[in-house]
């Protein structure tokens, strides 16, 4: 496959919007859940990981992998647990839950190890995959997924109620089946417009349609398990999230936009220090926000294929199992 | 008085131990993969699914809405214990081994934490099927949960309930550090230190608490 064969066409003219579907898909069972995966290219390649952000799943990535594969890799991606067609979980205190699947997806049914792409709670977890099992990852490619700023791991002002919140949502997930239900996928798709202005029509709708199902009363509901969104005190900060990206040892590609945009909240200086802490090479994508695959998926691949040529010549014989 | 007691996370026996030293009307349930309870359904243990058994079971079985509940929380759970008293679903509360241990420096945390990650992966049994009855291999890893003394500050200061701490030769905190902790909580609080993690010791001593508000 060529990467024109791949390239969408920007919807923001009224031109039409494609994708390519992948060339896999399959269900494996890994750490005690199912696991959702699509796969793009040669199985026997070595394989690209791509790892997606909170409350999306495997399917963002339906422009960038084909053209990672046209790379000449086996591009997979997965729908984290508690998102997409993959299995439930029971809190959203599940950091090194999602660290733990995705080493065992490797490990046992990758077989390999692995680069990685991941896009921004993805970039966490791919980190946290890198750094905990430095064995399973050649290279990774972060967009956008740097942390959250420091502010936002300030403990709330008012624990109790914070905790009491929790609850009262816990409750209200277990025992209320009425999630909330949409009356068409387009509706959901104005939603996430709404959260997310940068995204254009077409990946909003082709977001919403991959990321939802039928509810209950005949609407339709988000396929992320709204447990995800839930947790208990503990502590975690700037110092720890430094830690953890100075442990990763592989070679790293940070990949930002330069465009203001929800969920990118990171000052110049702020993402400046992160990409010091990873030893990372950084590529700012003009024009693009916090998804910069989707609004440049051209310019995204490019800064891939340049990170790639550089730390892995030869990709077809990247090491196989041993 | 109705008293919830959640055992120690990857206790081998579950509540069994507790439930035979204490009153007939306390609660101690087999929490999820321990005893007779199977594994939750993820197969993956977190503070916040016991918190939420604590604060259902508390609001069920409250035999007299007058009487006062108490929460016990042991070992790994009694931080559960401590949300579910900072949430408000307890009168009073009781620790058992609960003070953390020696605070980590940043790369000590990570350490640990991927330390943990990297065991729970390396073992067939943790990540294998779990068994449909007695301990889940894998809440024998504890939960992950990060602290430090910053954060410990903040969040007992939110439970301001009376608090029990009891403290045993199992705890981890450092002996020398253990009264000045227990200052951190929000309300009244008292320290007892037991020679052995005996479960009839502990329950005498929760029954013979008086706290005062």
């Amino acid at each position: 496959m060529t990467e024109d064969h791949a390239a969408p066409l920007a919807d923001d003219d009224e031109q039409a919007f494609v994708l390519r579907e992948p060339d896999r898909a399959e269900l494996v069972e890994v750490n005690r859940t199912t696991l959702r995966l699509w796969g793009w290219g040669d199985p026997s390649a070595a394989p690209v990981l791509m790892i997606h952000g909170a409350y999306d799943h495997g399917r963002m990535f339906d422009d960038l992998a084909p053209r990672v594969a046209a790379l000449g890799y086996h591009a997979i991606a997965l729908d984290l647990r508690g998102h997409g067609d993959s299995g439930p979980t029971d809190t959203g205190f599940a950091w090194a839950l999602l660290h733990l699947d995705l080493a065992l997806l490797v490990r046992d049914v990758v077989g390999t190890a692995v680069g990685v792409v991941a896009h921004s709670f993805g970039g966490g977890q791919g980190i946290g995959l890198a750094g905990a099992f430095p064995e399973l990852v050649r290279w990774l490619v972060v967009i956008d997924g740097l942390g959250p700023p420091p502010d936002a791991f300030a403990m709330p002002d008012d624990i109790r109620a914070a905790i009491r919140t929790n609850a009262a949502r816990t409750d209200r997930i277990l025992f209320d089946r009425h999630r909330r239900e949409w009356p068409s996928v387009e509706d959901m798709a104005a939603h996430r417009r709404a959260q997310n202005p940068r995204l254009s029509p077409g990946w909003a709708d082709h977001l919403a349609r991959h990321g939802s199902r039928r509810g209950p009363d005949g609407g339709w509901v988000w396929k992320a398990d709204p447990m995800f969104g839930l947790g208990v005190p503990s502590h975690f900060d700037v110092e720890l999230l430094a830690e953890e990206q100075r442990r990763v040892r592989c070679p790293v590609l940070v990949i930002t936009g330069s465009e203001h945009d929800t969920w990118r909240d990171l000052t110049p200086e702020q993402e400046s220090e992160r990409v010091g802490w990873l030893r990372a090479h950084h590529v700012t994508v003009p024009g693009t926000g916090h998804y910069v695959h989707l609004e440049d998926p051209a310019a995204t691949v490019a800064a891939i294929r340049a990170f790639v040529d550089e730390v892995e010549h030869d990709r077809r014989t990247a090491p196989r199992p041993g | 008085m109705t008293v919830v007691l959640l055992h120690d996370l990857g206790d081998p026996v579950g509540g069994a131990e507790w439930r035979s030293a204490a009153p007939s009307d306390w609660i101690i349930p087999d929490l999820p993969g321990h005893g007779g309870t199977p594994a939750v359904r993820t197969g993956h243990y977190d503070p916040m699914s016991v918190v939420a058994l604590a604060r259902w079971t508390l609001a069920r079985d409250a035999a007299d809405a007058d009487a006062a509940t108490t929460l016990v929380g042991v070992g790994h759970n009694a931080h559960a214990a401590l949300v579910g008293a900072a949430g408000g679903d307890c009168d009073r509360v009781v620790i058992v081994d609960g003070l953390w241990g020696p605070w980590r420096d940043p790369a000590d945390e990570v350490d640990a934490f991927y330390a943990m990650i990297r065991a729970i992966a390396a073992d067939p049994a943790a990540t294998g099927d779990p068994p449909s009855s007695g301990l889940d291999p894998r809440a024998s890893y504890g939960y992950g949960v990060m602290s430090s003394a910053y954060f410990a500050r903040r969040f007992w200061g939110a439970v301001d309930q009376p608090v029990l701490a009891i403290e045993t030769p199992r705890s981890t905190t450092p002996a020398d550090e253990r009264n000045e902790r227990i200052k951190w909580f929000g309300g009244a609080t008292t320290l007892l230190e037991l020679d052995a993690l005996d479960a009839a010791a502990v329950v005498d001593a929760i029954n013979a608490w008086r706290p005062i508000r």
